[in-house]
Formats: C-alpha cells, structure tokens, sequence
C-alpha cells in the first residue's frame, strides 16, 4: 500500500512537471505577446487642437491583434500615434499573436469577461462579443463592396470594418524564370512546362514548407476559390441543400490534385519539412525558387529579405483557358469593436480615424496592401499592378476558406496533406469532407 | 580486484560518452547563441568565427527583460513560502488525523494526476473570474498555490507518517496549545522535507507559463515565461536571439538547482524508495 | 473526553480548511463543469449550448482522426517508458559505481529535466532542423528529415521526451540502488557470484517495486505528452504525431468544439486511470509474491 502510495506521490511530482510544460503547451509554442503602450509622448501633450477629450479622462484602449508581421505593427503604432497626439488622454496598448494563440486567448478573454476594446476581426469570435456598427457614417468612407464582403456571413449587421484587401496567390520571380528562358507561364501547361525546365535545370521550381503546413494550405485556398467558387459562387448554398457534394465535385478534385501535382511535386519535399514559413519567402526573395504560393500578408516577409526582389503575382492557372485564372482577393485585416468596452465612443471615434484617407494610407505603406479606404491610391508595391490587373479585368473571385465553417475547415486543414502525400485516396478524403460539412452545418 | 578496476574504468567511459551525448544539445544552444544568424544559417555545427555579442545586447537591454526578472522573483518567493505553509499544515493534518474527510481529500489529491490540464483551464479561468481575481496577482498566487501544492502535500504527509508522536504529545501535556505546538515543533521538525518541498515549487513556478498566461495574461508586470513570448514570436526565425534568450533565461534555474541540487535528489529519491 | 475528540476535529479541520478551499475552487468545480461539458455541444464562444447525451463519446470511438491519436499516443509512450527507464537505469548504475566527479555527472543528466518542455521543444526542432542537415551534408550523407518521415517522427520525439526524463528517473534509481545493504551484495560475491549475477539475482529483485513505480510515473506523464508534436511537428506528417491531448486542443481550439473536446479528455482520463491501476495491482501482486 505505501508503495502505492508513494508511486502516487511521484507521479505528483511529474504532474507538476508537466503542468509547467503543459503551460507551453496549451497556452501556445510561439505565443507572441507583444506589448506595445503608446505613452503620452511630450509632442501629443503638446497638440494645438486636442479635438476629443471625453471629459479629459485619461483613457487606455487595448487593442488585441492577430497582425505579428513588422509591417501592421509599425502601422498600428503609427495610426495610434497619430491619434494619441489629437487626443491626448487617450492611449493605446496593443497585443499582438499568431492566430493559433489569438484563438485562445480570445476564447480565455471572453470566458474571464474580460475583452479587450478592439480587435482584429475573426470569424470564431461570436457575434455577442461584438458591437454592430451598421450605420455609422465612417462606413461611407470605405469600398461598399468590401464592407458587404468582410460581413457576408452576417444577416443585415456590421460587425467588422475591412482596412485592407488581400489576396493570395502565385507569386513569381521573374529574374529566375529569365535566367532559364521560360516566358511568364498563364495557363497551366505553361506552368507545368516550366516546372520542369527549371527542375531540369536544377532549379527547385516552389518554394514550400511541411512543417508549416498553412504555407500548402494557402495555395489549397487559392486553388478551390479558383476551381470551385469562381464558376459557381453559390456552391455552399447548394451544398448545404445537399443539391451537390465534394466528392461528386470536379472542382474540389482538380483543385485538390493540382495542389499535389504541382506545389507539392514541383517543391523540395525533403528540405520542405525542414522549412519554415520564413524559409520560404526567404527563398522566392533571394531566387533559389520560381514560384510561391501565399497571400498578401507574404509579401512584406518578402520585402524584409530582399526588398528588390524582381517578383511578380498571378492567379493560379488553373486550365489552359487564361480567363479561369481567377486571383482570390477579399476583405482581409477587419477591425471589431467587443461589446463590452467603456469607451464605444472613443473607440468608434478612433475607427473614424482609420477610415479617413490618411489613416488608409499609413496602413496601405506599411502593411503593402491595397487599402479598403475610398479614395487611397497608394503605390504600395510594384505587385500592386498585378492584382489592379485582375480587378479591373473582373478576374477575381471573392470567396475563400472564411465563408466556410470551422468545424468544417478544422477537418481540411487536418486532412488536405493526408491526400497530398499520397495517404489517402480522393473518395476517403472527399467522404471525411462530405461528412464535415454537414455536421458543420446541423451543428449551427 | 584487477576486474574490477576495469570494469570501473568501462563504467567511466560510459558515462562520459553519455554525458557527451546528453549535453550536446545545450551545447549547441551555448555554441550558436555566440553566432550571427547568418552563421547560423550557413552552419549550425560550426564554432563560431567571433565572439559576438550583440545577441547578448539585445536581449539583456530589452525593457521588459529586467523588470520581468524581478517580478518573477518576487512572484516565486510569496508563492512557494505560502504553498510550503499551506502544503505542511495540511500534510501534518492529513497524517494525524483519521477521518473520512482525509480519506477523500487524499483520493481528490491523486485524481489530479490523471487529469490533463487542459481538460479544465477554460471553466478554471470562469471561477477566478467569478471571485473577482482575473489579471491580480492574488489570483495568480492562488492558483499555483492550488495547482501546485499536491506533490508537497503528499510529500509533508509521508513525511509526518514517519515522524514520531512522542514530542507532540509531550508539549501538549506540558500545556502548550495544540496551535502553537504545530509552529513551534512540528513545522521546525519538518524542516528537512520543506526544503525540498520549496525548491521543487520554486523551480515550477519559474518556469511555468500556461497558468499565468491565462489566469494574469492581462496583468502587469509580466512574469519572465509571458514576457519571454515576446521573442519566440517577433525573432520567429531568429535562432540566433531565440537560443540566446534560452540561455540567458535558463542560466538562474540550472545556478539554483546546482545550489539546491542536494535537496531536490533527496526529495525526488525520498518519496520513491522509502517504502 | 468526547470534548476533546470534538476539539481534535476541529483543529484539523481548521487546517485543512485553506487546501479544502483551494482544491473546491480551482480543481474540483472547473473539473466537473468540464466533465459536464462531455454530455453537450458546447461550440466556441458561444454561451449557450445543449444537452446531447452520450453523443460526443459514440462520435470519439468512430472518430477514426481521433482513434489514431490514441496508437500514436500508445506507440510514444510505449517507447519512452521502456526505453527511458532503461536508460535512466543503466545511468543509475554506471553512477552507482564507484567513479571519479559522480555528482557532476548526475547533474548533467538532471540539468534537461529542470528546463521547460516548452524550451526543450524547440531546442530540439533546431537540433532537428537545423543540426541534423548539416551533419549530414557535411558527412555527404544526403539529405535528412526525421520530423518528416512518418516512420520517424514518433520515435524523433521520444527520443525528447527521454532526453528530458532520464535524470529524474537516474535519481530514484540510484536512491534505490543506494539502498541495498552492501553485506548482501558481498555475501553474493563470496558465494562466486559474477558481477552480472550480482545484478541480476540480486540488485534487481530488490530494486524491483521502484522500477514499477517509475513505470507507472512514467506512463501518466508521457500519455499526456503535448508540447512536443505542438512545438515541433504540429501533429504531421499525415498525423503521425498527433497525441491525444494535442488533438483535445486542437478539437477544442481550432474546431471549437468544446463538448467533443471534453469527451475526448474523459476518454483520456480514463485510460490513464487504468492503466495505473493495472500497473497498480501487478504491483500489488508481486510485492505479496516477495513476502
């Protein structure tokens, strides 16, 4: 008995031991929590006009971000900067962490009854921790469109105010692909082409990462945007009527086999594992790879490595006709106001701020993002012409993953790389999917 | 005599390579954290070319690190003196007194064991809220103490099985109260498994994150693992700054574990043998 | 007399009462609201939710990405208790020798036990990343993933989770072996026993219960490894390295599925449970075998 008990005792032991590790554990590997308070600077105090004052009371607004790159950093700072210096009793601390860790700390945050005041938008944070913001005047400074678009999954309320568009897609680099002789690829033998020009060439065509997987993971977005969203927008819909399945779906299946056939085979599988998100945009920057498959935010990671990389962006060719190629662009960074904060007039009245034409600029230079404000022409990057190409040619396509359920894109994520590697056939894969969704759907 | 001298010197050759192998790895993380990162890059089994600081620079002049330090400290030194207090009394209580109740509680002890942390630190999280101590560092010196106070309770408990009544009984007869004759004698007596009991506390609430992340995530100062994020995140590909940050921050723990080490094996080895 | 049988239990109820409050706060009730949980359909934020029953636990036991965490969950543990007792006893008994700087070396072999999981993790990615590949490549050897290959990446981790646990487990055994009266052992030589008969028929039989004990400790820890695929493979390839309470977060977390997650960590509770108890009652067994 004693034995047993003291087999217990060290057992205790270990658990105490592991509750310290667990605490990397679930709290998050690479938590990224950023401090930034924005002091009264000498200057702000100094401001001739302080134009809002809410009755001189000195006011801290927490502003909780999933945005960990340098670029929104620095223009959160500046935006909240700027506003400081007009309203001197008003300051602002922000957090910023990957979304992993933003998730949970939301859900730790709502469950203590303590939101911040301001977030960036995310689709797991429940309408009842939001504030509806339908109908402020500061909406009209923003693309109507994009603000439709950053709340499509919402009956007739605002809860999220879109700064900036985003897309994700293929990017280039023309300096390598000039190297080799190969023409700018448009339609998907092309791209298949050359592939294998540069693989002959031993140049590995794609830079790809398998120990992270959201680098594949983007490109899967992309690609069913393209295959399955573009031709029908009203798929879900369907799909949710039981008219249609992803495993009958052609769409989802070429989506789903050009992800294998062509980011995965024509990347380094060996060095891919290896590789980090980093890793990858180091290598499209610095030309040791052709193509990269990545949204918007990828391009400052980019720019940090090498900021004249001769890059380009294109949608994914998808067929031999060039009009399928569709770039998937869409409300990206949004900012909600939580439900609960003091301050809704401060707070509104900063988002005010945001959405005028200097604000939309600050964001758009820093982050190199088209901004959602009316009137913010900013020369952001020499990218910026190709996506002006594809919204103005009306080649793109508004739907990607954030349409579609979690539950639902939990079982994707976790599954996609299953078919990629060759571990499970299409129908295993398109039935777990098929399952998914609905028990998403009964789910709501 | 002669075979056994071999053998002794097998045995030590054994251990030098194991201890070789073990160290490896921290040895890496010494060697490149003295690296640029494009040293690094280039090779991470290289010695490095200088002896470069800036690493060191960086992260020793970051405001956060000092304060974090301090406020580390004093967050260890409150927790584990109170845990001890709370972990000896009711150790002693546990061992004295026979009773359904300590039945239970004993069995509650072990059930904590099998049940994996994160199974309950969302409903945690609401109780502390709902008692009003979310980002205090009431709350959080709570709940390590909580968390973290069965391992010493069981620990204080054999302890006391083992100590004799006699002296207890004597200071009661002579009229002391049975208040004070638990501060005066029993504590004092205990004092050799408290030592341990402490160390080992301190060496979790060092390190420990998760609990404080969620339950005094919000609060300032930050403790040294929550202000440490800062640099796994921002430098995500910075081997360079991270391995350095890993070593400046381990370099208290393995001084105090050295300093302490006598404690922490008579521990760890007193509860499993004795029996 | 009953007047101070009374003031008995009084006096220690008052000393336990700051554990008793402590544990019913932030043990006791959290842990039954989530347990309660396992019977609804809990989603993410939201605040309300329903009563399903039984219906998360059938969903577990057909959840063929869950019922996969378990092997992988029992491959890893499989490997470092057996292994990583091994080790740690070996040590124990190249320690327990008479050799020159022995408490140098147990606290090298202590020192990766005091650091966190969390800092080991991702010292031993940038072993595996970063350190590997080039020892390959400086050797030609081609080219090396362990945390890719899905025949590996299980064992890449154990050999973490090992590296982390042997010091402590060395300690217990050495305690143990320390304890083990020296006349018996010279009684054994004189009888012409070997000094690998001394430890077989001798040493061992009587460090037996603290091996089982190790064991048992050993086998709750590593079934709820977690940080290591968290920080080091994030479960792949192809959920090769997805344990169970990796998975239990990523249900809860990145699902939303906080009912399903509950079951989930009941099934996990249970397992535990039992196998400590089996453990237990071999135990039990044998210690009545040796009286």
């Amino acid at each position: 008995m004693k034995q047993k008990v003291i087999a217990v005792i060290l057992s205790l032991t270990m658990t105490a031991g592991l509750l310290a590790g667990c605490g990397s554990a679930a709290g998050g590997g690479e938590e990224t929590v950023q401090q930034e308070t924005v002091p009264e600077s000498d200057e702000a105090q100094e401001a001739d006009k302080p134009a809002d004052t809410a009755g001189g009371e000195n006011v801290v607004i927490e502003v909780l971000s999933l945005k960990t790159e340098a670029g929104p950093q620095a223009a959160f700072q500046e935006m909240f900067d700027h506003y400081t210096a007009q309203h001197p009793n008003v300051t602002f601390e922000m957090q910023s962490m990957s979304s992993d860790d933003f998730k949970t700390t939301i859900r730790a945050r709502a469950a203590a009854n303590d939101m911040p005041d301001l977030v960036t938008w995310m689709k797991e944070i429940e309408p009842e921790f939001l504030l509806d913001i339908n109908g402020e005047a500061f909406l009209d400074n923003l693309n109507a469109d994009t603000v439709a678009g950053a709340n499509a999954i919402y009956d007739n309320a605002v809860y999220a105010m879109p700064i900036d568009n985003g897309y994700i897609g293929l990017y280039y680099n023309k300096d390598v692909l000039a190297a080799n002789h190969i023409e700018i690829p448009s339609t998907y033998s092309e791209l298949v082409a050359a592939c294998e020009t540069l693989q002959a060439n031993g140049v590995t065509p794609f830079a790809s990462s398998l120990s992270d997987l959201s680098v594949p993971y983007m490109s899967l977005i992309a690609l069913f945007a393209e295959t399955v969203y573009a031709p029908d927008s009203d798929w879900s819909t369907k799909r949710d009527a039981g008219e249609v399945t992803i495993k009958e779906d052609a769409g989802w299946k070429q989506a789903f086999d050009i992800l294998t056939d062509v980011v995965y085979q024509y990347s380094n599988p060996d060095m891919a594992y290896n590789q980090s998100y980093d890793d990858c945009a180091a290598l499209i920057a610095n030309g040791e790879t052709a193509f990269y498959g990545n949204g918007s935010w990828a391009l400052s990671a980019i720019r940090d490595v090498n900021p004249d990389a001769n890059i380009g962006l294109m949608a994914f060719p998808v067929s031999d006709n060039v009009q399928d190629g569709k770039l998937l662009c869409f409300p990206d960074t949004s900012l909600s106001i939580c439900a609960g904060t003091e301050h809704t007039d401060i707070v509104k009245d900063f988002l005010a701020y945001v959405a005028t034409e200097e604000a939309g600029a600050i964001w758009a230079e820093n982050v190199k993002v088209s901004s959602a404000v009316n009137g913010v022409n900013v020369d952001y990057d020499p990218i910026a012409a190709d996506v002006d190409h594809y919204l103005s040619e009306n080649l793109f396509t508004p739907y990607g993953d954030r349409v579609l359920r979690s539950v639902f894109t939990d079982k994707l994520w976790e599954t996609f790389s299953y078919y990629m590697l060759g571990e499970s056939d299409w129908d295993t894969l398109a039935e777990d999917l098929d399952t998914y969704w609905d028990k998403a759907r009964d789910g709501e | 005599m002669m075979k056994r001298k071999a053998g002794n010197a097998l045995a030590s050759i054994a251990v030098w390579l194991m201890a070789v192998i073990f160290m490896a790895p921290l040895l890496l993380v010494v060697i490149n954290s003295f690296k640029t990162k494009g040293e690094i890059m280039t090779s991470a089994i290289a010695m490095p070319e200088t002896l470069y600081m800036e690493n060191f620079r960086t992260i020793l002049t970051d405001d956060h690190f000092g304060i974090s330090f301090l406020f580390s400290i004093g967050i260890v030194t409150v927790t584990t003196s109170l845990t001890v207090l709370v972990a000896a009394v009711t150790g002693y209580a546990l061992a004295r007194w026979e009773s359904f109740l300590c039945r239970i509680l004993v069995v509650i002890i072990m059930s904590t064991l099998f049940v994996p942390f994160q199974v309950y630190m969302v409903a945690l999280i609401v109780v502390v809220r709902d008692i009003g101590l979310i980002n205090h560092i009431a709350g959080l010196v709570m709940v390590y103490i909580a968390l973290g106070m069965p391992v010493p309770i069981f620990l204080c408990r054999s302890y006391c099985v083992g100590m004799s009544r006699e002296i207890e009984e004597a200071a009661v007869i002579d009229g002391c109260s049975k208040g004070k004759m638990v501060w005066i004698i029993v504590l004092p007596l205990m004092k050799p498994i408290l030592a341990t009991v402490a160390v080992l506390n301190a060496l979790w609430v060092w390190g420990e994150f998760l609990v404080a992340f969620l339950v005094y995530g919000n609060g300032k100062p930050m403790t040294l693992p929550l202000s440490q994020r800062y640099f796994y995140g921002t430098y995500s590909n910075q081997w360079n700054l991270i391995l350095t940050n890993f070593l400046i921050s381990s370099i208290p723990v393995v001084l105090f574990y050295i300093l302490m080490q006598k404690h922490i094996i008579k521990g760890v080895a007193a509860g499993a043998v004795k029996g | 007399m009953k007047n101070k049988k009374i003031r008995d239990h009084v006096f220690y109820g008052v000393l336990l009462l700051p554990a008793i409050l402590l544990f019913l706060f932030f043990f006791i009730i959290p842990v039954v609201q989530s347990m309660w949980l396992s019977f609804t359909d809990s989603y993410g934020m939201k605040t309300s939710y329903q009563f399903v029953g039984l219906e998360n636990y059938k969903e577990a036991f057909g959840d063929r990405s869950f019922t996969k965490t378990i092997s992988n969950t029992i491959q890893y543990a499989a490997i470092t208790v057996v292994l990583g007792n091994l080790l740690s006893l070996v040590l124990a008994l190249l320690l327990d020798a008479k050799i020159r700087c022995r408490n140098l070396f147990r606290t090298f072999f202590f020192i990766p036990n005091i650091m966190s999981l969390l800092v080991v993790g991702y010292i031993w990615s940038f072993v595996y990343k970063q350190v590997l590949p080039d020892i390959f490549a400086t050797l030609n050897l081609g080219k090396i993933a362990v945390l890719g290959n899905k025949d590996t990446v299980v064992w890449a981790l154990a050999v973490v989770g090992i590296w982390n646990c042997a010091g402590y487990y060395m300690v217990i055994y050495i305690a143990a072996l320390q304890g083990i009266s020296e006349d018996i052992v010279e009684a054994a030589r004189i009888d012409g026993a070997s000094m690998r008969q001394v430890l077989r028929y001798v040493k061992l039989p009587l460090i037996s219960p603290t091996i089982l004990t190790c064991v048992i400790l050993s086998v709750s820890s590593h079934m709820k490894v977690f940080e290591l695929p968290y920080t080091m493979t994030s479960g792949g390839p192809v959920g090769a390295s997805s344990t169970m309470v990796y998975k239990i977060y990523m249900t809860a977390f990145n699902a939303n599925r906080n009912g399903y997650a509950a079951a989930q960590s009941i099934v996990l509770f249970v397992m535990i449970g039992l196998i400590s108890l089996v453990l237990n009652d071999i135990m039990g067994r044998r210690e009545k075998k040796l009286r």
